[in-house]
């Protein structure tokens, strides 16, 4: 697992996992995350670690709890409404701060919805509050790479706040062939736990938020040093294009010299502050586009999250235009502002 | 994780538990057990929602406490991460029976390593004496209160026996805690479902029928009898599959 290799996003996930050191992998059968349960049933063993298939996916995130409550790294994966089924557990995950990834496939992420219907859900990641009011990271790689290295630092982060951490994976990222460079140096994660849920005085660790204001603190610290963004170009550019996911990616090769790109690589925590400092660089807010594939209102959900944010929503018809159809519309959408 | 001699396993054995409730008998006698045969082991118990929830206050083992129904499924990730723990859950006939149906026919076919006992009271007795998956046609609860009608809310679940049916099951009994001679066959089959998850096996499983004498509206005399009398005749004692364990 290492050099040069050429992969879609679900093999790229699985080998990132274990080269994370991750030995342990539960997941329940929904389309189409389903590819990465075939590819963690082959690799897994392979490398002493233990998969099995769940009957659902809460039962997969309860194995999981059983495994990263013994101090054990762990994964899991699921599709939208898989993790809709697994929020009992991750409940318990969030009140134990125990450290798990969840690899999300979205089909209906930020730029890539087929569905309409999924797009509910979507907000869901703006601000993942769950149960105990303790905030979520949620992570979306913008291209196969950086799906390699999002893995891994979800490891990492989960394992430094003992929280879940959700990785979205959209589906252009999830399918697509790419080139993956695997670093010859294995990533060495240190296990950062001090405690399992089966010590004694787990529940009386003098370093668990208790109050409020605790968690109120460590949210803050989250959301100064954990929110990651892509910048391409420079402030008061002609344009600023505002694109989550792989719709980022495909932009930033054919962006124009004089255009800027920003591709929010969290989504909780949001990158906010930075983007309205670009924003205020503007000198047309009109000329501020958040470009997605196709309408999933995701760009709206976020002004109303947020209503600092002053951008225009563009869907892509079709993302495998060529790069002056691409944009053409993007342009055909501004000037019509 | 403590590793620590379970030379005396229970915290302390004042129960808190209801004047008759038969909690804190299976609490000592899995005590019992531990202290004879187990007490070098590394042993970490799964308690769900529930009055068994309480188990963890008396124990000195590490415990850690499940959402509804999904004791089976966390201590099968115990045990995956703990190859070398002996693993157990202890839930009631109304969580394991009823949410945790699924994740537990779902152990017993993938023969998961683990051991599962269950108090068996007709009765969801913690949330207030409502219908459980057990209840007996005719019983009187919080939420039936006619009687159960198998026309309205259906039958009993006889859960055990129809798990011994399962290839991935290598334990499945039925025990009594009411009387002494109960006792003693209960003591050998706890130390059972201990030593068939120690050999590899596969899933045991022990249901202890118990009395809720609060829920049962009866005092524990009389809910005693009520064991012999309309207990044992519906879900009678006795080993339904048992392995024969390799020397």
């Amino acid at each position: 697992m290492k050099g040069d290799n050429f992969w879609p996003g679900w093999r790229t996930a699985i080998n990132a996992s274990l080269n994370a050191g991750c030995r342990f992998y539960f997941a329940s059968p929904t389309p189409f995350q389903s590819l990465l349960l075939n590819e963690g049933a082959k690799l897994y063993p392979q490398f002493n670690g233990v998969f099995t298939q769940a009957e659902t996916p809460d039962s997969a995130l309860s194995m999981a709890l059983g495994v990263s409550a013994t101090g054990n790294r762990v994964m899991v994966s699921c599709n939208l409404q898989g993790f809709l089924a697994m929020q009992e557990t991750l409940g318990y995950f969030v009140t134990y701060k125990l450290p798990v990834v969840i690899i999300l496939f979205a089909d209906g992420s930020p730029a890539n919805q087929s569905f309409s219907s999924h797009y509910s859900h979507l907000r869901y990641f703006i601000n993942p509050n769950i149960t105990s009011g303790f905030p979520i990271i949620s992570i979306l790689p913008y291209s196969n790479q950086h799906l390699y290295q999002s893995t891994i630092s979800a490891f990492k982060l989960s394992e430094t706040y003992n929280q879940p951490v959700i990785l979205l994976i959209d589906p252009i990222v999830f399918h697509t062939f790419s080139p993956v460079i695997i670093p010859d140096k294995k990533p060495d994660i240190p296990f950062q736990r001090l405690k399992t849920l089966t010590d004694n005085d787990a529940f009386i660790d003098e370093n668990s938020p208790t109050t409020i204001d605790q968690i109120a603190e460590i949210y803050e610290k989250i959301r100064i040093t954990e929110q990651k963004f892509f910048l391409k170009g420079k402030m008061k550019s002609k344009k600023l294009i505002i694109s989550p996911g792989s719709t980022g990616y495909q932009i930033s090769k054919i962006l124009p010299d004089d255009w800027s790109l920003f591709i929010p690589e969290t989504i909780s925590p949001f990158p906010l502050t930075e983007l309205l400092e670009w924003q205020a660089g503007m000198k047309n807010e009109n000329q501020i586009l958040w470009v997605e594939n196709h309408d999933t209102h995701f760009g709206q959900a976020l002004k109303r999250h947020y209503n600092e944010l002053t951008f225009k929503c563009l869907a892509i018809k079709n993302i495998e235009l060529s790069k002056d159809e691409i944009l053409h519309q993007i342009l055909a959408v501004s000037e019509t502002i | 994780m403590s590793n620590q001699a379970h030379s005396d396993p229970l915290i302390h054995s004042n129960f808190d538990y209801c004047s008759g409730c038969s909690h804190s008998r299976l609490h000592l006698l899995i005590a019992e057990t531990i202290e004879l045969h187990f007490s070098n082991a590394k042993i970490i118990g799964v308690s769900s929602p529930g009055c068994s929830q309480e188990i963890s206050k008396y124990f000195k083992i590490p415990f850690i406490q499940a959402p509804p129904g999904k004791a089976p499924a966390i201590a099968a990730g115990i045990k995956k991460g703990n190859p070398d723990a002996i693993v157990f859950t202890y839930q009631g006939d109304g969580d394991l029976y009823s949410s945790g149906a699924d994740t537990l026919l779902h152990a017993a076919l993938r023969s998961e390593k683990i051991t599962i006992f269950c108090l068996n009271n007709l009765t969801m007795a913690s949330p207030g004496g409502q219908l459980s998956p057990t209840s007996k046609i005719g019983q009187i609860t919080a939420t039936t209160p006619l009687g159960r009608s198998s026309s309205k809310t259906g039958y009993p679940l006889n859960m055990v026996s129809n798990l011994a049916k399962f290839p991935g099951v290598s334990l499945a009994q039925r025990i009594a805690l009411h009387e002494p001679d109960y006792i003693k066959q209960a003591l050998i089959a706890i130390k059972d479902g201990f030593s068939h998850q120690e050999s590899g096996s596969g899933l045991s499983i022990i249901e202890a029928l118990g009395m809720c004498p609060t829920y049962w509206n009866n005092p524990p005399i009389l809910a005693k009898e009520q064991i012999d009398n309309a207990m044992i005749t519906d879900f009678p004692l006795g080993i339904f599959y048992r392995e024969t364990l390799k020397q």
